[in-house]
């Protein structure tokens, strides 16, 4: 970027940082770049090098951006005129909906009465820093620079360097492609699985023609609309562009599947945003095997995306009881190995994903589960869990029928009712 | 209905497994009509004393073993047969326990095989062993076989678990290949059901999980309890003789704990004489160094009455012991000096162990020792704590550690501490459960209502239902084991033959599985070495008065140092006159903020009334009533008056008011007709009165027997209350004697030479009642010229330097924090920088890690070579590393660092080294306080009493006690003393935030003045804005 411009938007811990990249998105309007880095999740730069002859002036432009970014819900502050990271920061500490030029022989003066926490030296380095007496960063003027850099490391040397008006490591944000398509829905779909078994079926030809433009897809979005025309709407981006349709695919199951549908489905539209793509992505994709390494990254970025709190894997654990031995937990690192199975189970048992209700034995002595005579019992198991809950006490029950399965049967005292859970593989 | 006895019990001695206490589970089979009981806790027969005691009460058959742990996870039952098994068992589990680390046990099953003669073992159950799928290792099964013969059984369990099925059909397989008897054994891990709630709690606590994530650690329901016959009986109804085989068992299993025999181990004896003679011999010559113008007659008849009884019960042996490890210490030249019910004795006077003449203060020697009780005499000998190590490791190498061990304490769960785990493992958020810990600790099983509403709680929530529920059932719950403050148990044969010995938390340390009072059931005989701060600090006093001499102290000073403390005057004018000023920071035992207060009130005048003012601010005589008719009779104010005639010779060195334990025994024993026996019941009643209720059972005897003497029902009355406030806390005239010594030589040091008792008080810290900030302060207010840490003058420790014609006190280097053993050693090889040195050149040689610079450098220790920011910035070079040479450069040209403020000084010491000896910051302050109206501390005196007075000052002493009904005492300091503020219930109530937190407090209120007694009774209180940055001082809070 030639002539950056810090726009500050104001964000706190519970809604979490601006979308930089949705929001440059919504900006295309006013700039042809746009760029953020990873480590100021607040600081927007809009290129502003070129737009002062079309535009009027440079703060009557800005004015209409923070206006369209207020519209879209976001306060900020800007500053333009000096280096890039001090532009940053001078437009942290500007009050929000403000913006004010600072000429090259203005910025040290403006940020020498900055707090050293500005910099995000971490907690450590600025409590040593501070024990010096220095508090703010005008005040590291008066230590040899080179004594201090080495002393507090890369991290505040590259501060340094930027305060001095190197430019930011940015991520330049581009205006994407979109690639469109309806589905062949022939007959309505009732089950979200058909739904994505469909998407399977398009989006592996998507993903090459967008290979063969040299681009990969930055966001995908599925759109379906039901009988009475109502409209549904999925999207998620992978923290990087991609060409790999199983993980794309594996997003949009997880993403799909605890949807429940209302009704049948009647249309359904996919789209694609695309970005160009390296040649090194392009290579990358190509290969198409599974690799472990690479599913973990993919989690990482979905979790990127989407949220630390929105992506779980299923955990197996030893619970007594059949309903509780899976368990969704958040996933975070990498994707657990798989445990050597104990020796030889005694029995391998296969749980339903509800208990079924089943009839007990009647009056008579009889007892059929599902419609099998039972010959043989075992059981009472009392299973007292739960009392720090709500005490439940069951009765385990193992019975045998004329065919020779074996049920696993739990019978709720409470109630009374009989539930089938699974049964002796 | 078959019978049958449970075989597999284990009581909450199975540490956070059983769930029940041995009584509960003898008291529950007793009620269930069970015939015996054996109680099998893991690795351990810790609560084998207190269930024996259960079960001889009930008349129940108690059958003693464990639940071993072997190699594998494998576990067996083992059960002593006769007293030959139960030495074996114990002798297994001390293998086992000290092998491993402490809690954990491992044994083999070679070592298993070992136990055979003498016990029976029941194996395979519900471990997995011998149960599961894989094949068993027949050659095991047989050395099994061969070892244990008819007493190998193979258990079975029935808790309705389907996994018992398959497990029962394969130990039958196996039982009927190998030819074991099978027997029927449930795991019983509480005594009724209803603890399962609390089994599930602490099994969640042993394993660090929450309840929702404990999946399968937890039991899959509640058939762990004790059951009757019929009840059990079902669960086995097809095996009848299973059944049959646990009376079988029971019948051969015929060891009982109360037949042990115990010997208290022999000292070497002088060719020609036995125990009592060489006793004899011993003390009639310390008789002759305690008495060098002549042994007085009665001294002698009380020695040799003392020595007939000892005889009489075989005790010499003990008192040998006592003998031996007090000529230890001397010979090594640690302090010591015993306390207790001892110093009532004249033997152990005689024999050097206690400082106190017994005949000369008219101590009872029936609290000590009495031919009625039979009990084991009781001595603690207070050993000055810094070498106390050492005479304990003394003890373990003259006796070998299989004859002498470590008495063990059982920690059992408070409230604040049932808070804590109960929390945990309920996932309730930290924050409400360290608020709850903070409003609802204290004792007693239910925590109050209000003490939710105050951790902002809601009480009638279910889940906090839930919660208080499970707290209150964790109380009393032990927890787990520690080492008792210096209880020893020494036997003739190996101790590991009464008692598994297992390996303490403390290098070097082995402790028995048994507590205090479980010695005391079985009546064994336990030698107590107590570790007192106060006397490390006067060793360290003598030492420096050595190193730094002062002409009169040469006195007390002589080469041989054995007797030290018998030669520092006792009755001196300007201690006393000191003392009567209030005047006691530091002094042993009265420089508590009440025993300040005390003192101008008490005016001490001799020995004695150090006596007293030892005892008399305790819960005792200040729940009976008995400070201020003291007080007003020791200043005439009132007549001494004695109810009863009989009395005068009991109460008249006190003016007529009981204040000491052995008055109230004496009272018992004159005016309502006690037996000497009888009237130590009454004071063990007394000590336990909270837990027991036992001590109402005297008070009509004693109210009536005093008023058929003609004794005032009132005067009754209040001696009974005053018995109760004893239960609390109360002091017998011997230990309060014992004590009075040490404050009297503390005093005496402090008020003659101060810089070395300051310098040995500090060097001696953490001890006493405050902070070694307050201690300085303190110093410098009594004259002391306090110099700072400094490489170039600091040693390790505190020390003195000339200082005209007297010395001032260094600071050590020991005062900064987070410098550790190794950095002494080096700082002890290195030295002070050498003339000259720069700080990169010493912290060269010093080599030390870069936190421990700093730390000296934020301290001020180093400001020689520069401010201490410039110091900082020099040691912040990368190159800085312990392992690495040190690349510092010289202060760099131009550097322009910010002076550090004189508050900001004072604050990096107090951070860095817990004081200042620049200065109170109060001093900095005032001319702010003068013009925000504060008085300051020394100024109260000269206001009129009832004036409103304005008040600040650095919290230091936070109290609210018992006795006081809800009055809060806060103390605050300033530049110039101290300032006690008195806080009524409602007023605390308003400010509580405040009082709980703040560390710098102002007040407003009336000044009440008593003597040299100010007090400012409290209307207001805030927190002073000073704009300033002052650290809080660590403070004595509401202990």
């Amino acid at each position: 970027m030639r002539c950056p411009v810090a726009l500050d938007l104001s964000w706190d811990e519970a809604s979490g940082p601006p979308p930089l990249r949705e929001l440059a998105q919504q900006l295309t309007a006013f700039s042809p770049a746009f760029a953020y880095v990873r480590d100021r999740p607040g600081t927007l730069w809009v290129e502003a090098a070129g737009l002062q002859p079309h535009e009027g002036s440079i703060e009557a432009w800005l004015g209409r951006v923070q206006q369209r970014l207020e519209a879209l819900g976001w306060l900020s502050s800007a500053i333009w005129g000096c280096a890039a990271y001090s532009a940053a920061l001078l437009a942290e500490a500007l009050p929000r909906g403000q913006r004010l030029m600072v000429t090259p022989a203005h910025q040290a003066a403006k940020v020498a009465p900055l707090p050293l926490a500005v910099l995000g030296l971490g907690d450590r380095a600025e409590q040593s820093l501070r024990r010096l007496g220095l508090s703010v960063l005008g005040d590291l003027r008066r230590l040899p620079r080179r004594a201090l850099e080495a002393r507090y490391g890369q991290s505040l040397q590259a501060r340094l360097r930027l305060l001095a008006g190197a430019q930011p490591d940015w991520v330049l944000v581009q205006p994407e492609e979109e690639w469109r398509t309806l589905l062949p829905i022939e007959e309505p779909i009732e089950r979200i699985e058909a739904l994505i078994f469909m998407v399977k079926g398009v989006l592996g030809q998507a993903l090459a023609r967008l290979a063969e433009k040299g681009q990969a897809c930055s966001a995908l979005s599925l759109s379906v609309f039901d009988a009475c025309q109502r409209e549904r709407r999925w999207r998620f981006c992978p923290a990087r562009p991609s060409l790999n349709e199983a993980i794309l695919l594996d997003l949009l199951r997880l993403r799909l599947e605890g949807v429940q549908l209302q009704a049948p489905l009647q249309r359904a539209e996919l789209n694609l945003a695309s970005l160009p793509a390296h040649q090194e992505q392009l290579h990358l994709f190509a290969s198409g095997l599974r690799d472990h390494r690479r599913r973990d990254e993919g989690l990482d970025r979905l979790r990127a995306e989407l949220g630390n709190e929105q992506v779980y894997r299923a955990e197996l654990q030893e619970r007594y009881h059949p309903q509780e031995a899976v368990r969704w937990c958040l996933h975070e690192g990498a994707w657990p190995r798989l445990k050597k199975a104990k020796p030889s189970p005694a029995w391998v048992r296969r749980l339903l994903a509800e208990p079924r209700r089943v009839d007990g034995p009647n009056s008579q002595g009889g007892w059929h589960v599902l419609g099998e005579a039972v010959v043989a019992v075992g059981g009472p198991y009392p299973l007292q869990q739960g009392w720090w809950r709500n005490l439940r006490t069951e009765d385990e029950y193992l019975v045998r029928t004329q065919s020779g399965r074996v049920f696993w049967l739990m019978h709720d005292r409470a109630l009374p009712r009989w539930f089938l859970v699974g049964w002796l593989a | 209905m078959p019978d049958y006895v449970p075989l597999w019990c284990k009581s909450h001695f199975s540490l956070l497994e059983g769930a029940s206490h041995p009584e509960e589970l003898v008291d529950q089979a007793k009620q269930l009509g069970l015939k015996a009981l054996a109680l099998t806790d893991r690795d351990s027969v810790a609560g084998a004393p207190r269930a024996a005691a259960a079960a001889r009460k009930v008349d129940l058959k108690l059958i003693y073993g464990a639940d071993i742990t072997l190699s594998g996870g494998r576990r067996a039952v083992l059960l002593a047969k006769d007293r030959e098994g139960y030495g074996r068992l114990t002798q297994l589990l001390s293998r086992g326990r000290l092998r491993t680390k402490k809690g954990r046990s491992e044994l083999d099953l070679i070592e298993l095989c070992d136990a055979a003669p003498g016990c029976l073992a029941l194996v395979g159950g519900d471990d997995g062993w011998l149960g599961e799928k894989a094949p068993v290792n027949r050659h095991e099964i047989e050395s099994l076989k061969d070892a244990f013969k008819a007493d190998l059984l193979l258990r079975i369990s029935a808790h309705g678990c389907p996994e018992e099925e398959q497990r029962k059909a394969r130990l039958m397989q196996r039982a009927k290949r190998f030819s074991l008897p099978v027997i029927a054994t449930n795991e019983h891990l509480y005594h009724h059901r209803h603890r399962r709630m609390l089994q599930d709690v602490l099994t969640c606590v042993r394993w660090g999980c929450c309840l929702e994530d404990a999946g399968k650690r937890l039991r899959r329901n509640d058939a762990y309890g004790l059951e009757s016959s019929a009840d059990f009986s079902r669960r086995f109804s097809t095996h009848p003789a299973w059944l049959a085989r646990t009376l079988a068992v029971a019948d051969r299993c015929q060891f009982d704990l109360f037949a042990l025999r115990y010997r208290y181990p022999c000292e070497r004896l002088p060719r020609g004489l036995n125990g009592l003679e060489h006793l004899r011999l011993l003390a009639c010559k310390g008789a002759t160094k305690r008495y060098p113008g002549g042994v007085p007659d009665a001294v002698m008849g009380q020695l040799n009455h003392e020595l007939t009884l000892v005889g009489e019960l075989e005790y010499e042996g003990y008192f040998l012991t006592m003998w031996e490890i007090v000529r230890f210490c001397r010979e090594q030249g640690i302090l010591c000096q015993g306390r207790g019910s001892a110093a009532n004795s004249a033997l152990c006077y005689c024999l050097g162990i206690t400082a106190v003449d017994p005949m000369k203060h008219d101590l009872l020697f029936e609290r000590f020792l009495s031919r009625e009780r039979r009990e084991p005499p009781d001595i603690d000998l207070d050993i000055a704590h810094e070498r106390r190590e050492e005479v304990i490791q003394h003890v373990y190498a003259k006796y070998g550690r299989r004859h002498a061990a470590m008495v063990s304490v059982n920690i059992r769960y408070r409230r604040k501490s049932a808070i804590s785990d109960s929390g945990k493992i309920l996932k309730i958020p930290r924050k409400d459960i360290k608020r709850l810990a903070k409003a609802g600790g204290g004792y007693g099983k239910e925590i109050p209502e209000k003490a939710f509403f105050q951790a902002g709680l809601d009480p009638r929530s279910p889940r906090m239902k839930l919660w208080a529920k499970i707290i209150a059932e964790m109380v009393d719950t032990p927890r787990h084991t520690s080492i008792h403050p210096g209880g020893f148990l020494l036997g003739h044969e190996p101790v590991d033959t009464l008692v598994p010995i297992e390996p303490g938390t403390m290098a070097g340390r082995t402790v028995i599985q048994w507590d205090k009072e479980a010695i005391e059931t079985l009546g064994l005989f336990k030698v107590d070495l107590l570790g007192l701060g106060m006397l490390s600090q006067l060793q360290r006093c003598f030492d420096l008065l050595r190193r730094f001499p002062v002409p009169t102290a040469a006195a007390i000073l002589l080469p041989s140092d054995h007797d030290v403390l018998a030669r520092i005057p006792l009755e001196d004018d300007p201690t006393f006159a000191m003392l009567c000023r209030g005047e006691s920071l530091g002094v042993f035992q009265i420089e508590s903020r009440a025993q300040m207060n005390m003192l101008p009130r008490l005016k001490p005048r001799c020995f004695y009334d150090l006596v007293v003012e030892v005892a008399i601010i305790r819960p005792g005589p200040i729940s009976g009533d008995m400070v201020h008719p003291y007080l007003r009779r020791r200043d005439g104010l009132e007549p001494v008056f004695y109810p009863h005639a009989c009395l005068e010779p009991v109460l008249r060195r006190t003016l007529g008011v009981p204040l000491f334990q052995e008055q109230v025994m004496r009272i018992a024993m004159v005016a309502a007709d006690y037996s000497p026996g009888e009237a130590d019941q009454l004071r063990r009643d007394m000590a336990a009165w909270r837990r027991s209720g036992r001590i109402e059972r005297h008070r009509e005897r004693l109210v009536e027997r005093m008023t058929a003497k003609g004794i005032e029902p009132q005067f009754a009355e209040r001696v009974y209350q005053q018995i109760k406030g004893f239960g609390d806390y109360g002091f017998p005239e011997s230990h309060a004697a014992s004590f009075a010594l040490i404050s009297a030589a503390t005093a005496y040091l402090k008020c003659h030479y101060p810089a070395h008792f300051y310098a040995a008080l500090i060097n001696a810290q953490p001890m006493g009642f405050y902070s070694v900030s307050t201690l300085v302060y303190g110093a410098q207010r009594d004259g002391v010229n306090i110099r700072p840490i400094d490489v170039r003058a600091s040693r390790w420790d505190c020390h003195l330097e000339p200082d005209g014609t007297s010395y001032a006190l260094r600071m050590g280097l020991r005062m900064v924090k987070g410098l550790g053993r190794d950095v002494r050693v080096q700082f002890e090889r290195i030295g002070p920088p050498k003339s000259g040195e720069g700080l990169t050149d010493y912290a060269r040689r010093l080599a030390l890690p870069r936190q421990a610079l700093e730390a000296l450098a934020e301290a001020g220790a180093f400001e020689v070579f520069g401010t201490r920011r410039a110091v900082l910035w020099q040691l912040s070079d990368p190159g800085l590393s312990r392992h690495e040479p040190l690349a510092l450069q010289e202060p760099d040209e131009g550097l322009c660092l910010p002076a550090l403020s004189d508050f900001e000084r004072l604050a990096w010491d107090q951070k860095r080294s817990h004081h200042s000896a620049r200065g109170h910051p109060f001093a900095l302050l005032r001319p702010l306080c003068r013009t925000q109206g504060y008085h300051c501390a020394s100024a109260l005196e000269g206001v009129a009493t009832n004036a409103r007075v304005r008040v600040a000052g650095l919290v230091i002493c936070r109290q609210r006690p018992h006795s006081a009904s809800g009055v809060t005492f806060v103390t605050l300091e300033d530049e110039t003393g101290f300032i006690n503020l008195v806080i009524w219930r409602q007023v605390a109530a308003r400010f509580c935030s405040l009082l709980r937190g703040a560390a710098l407090l102002a007040a407003s209120g009336r000044l009440q003045i008593e003597g040299r007694v100010v007090h400012v009774v409290v209307h207001r209180l805030w927190e002073p804005n000073f704009d300033a940055p002052i650290e809080a001082v660590p403070s004595h809070d509401y202990r």
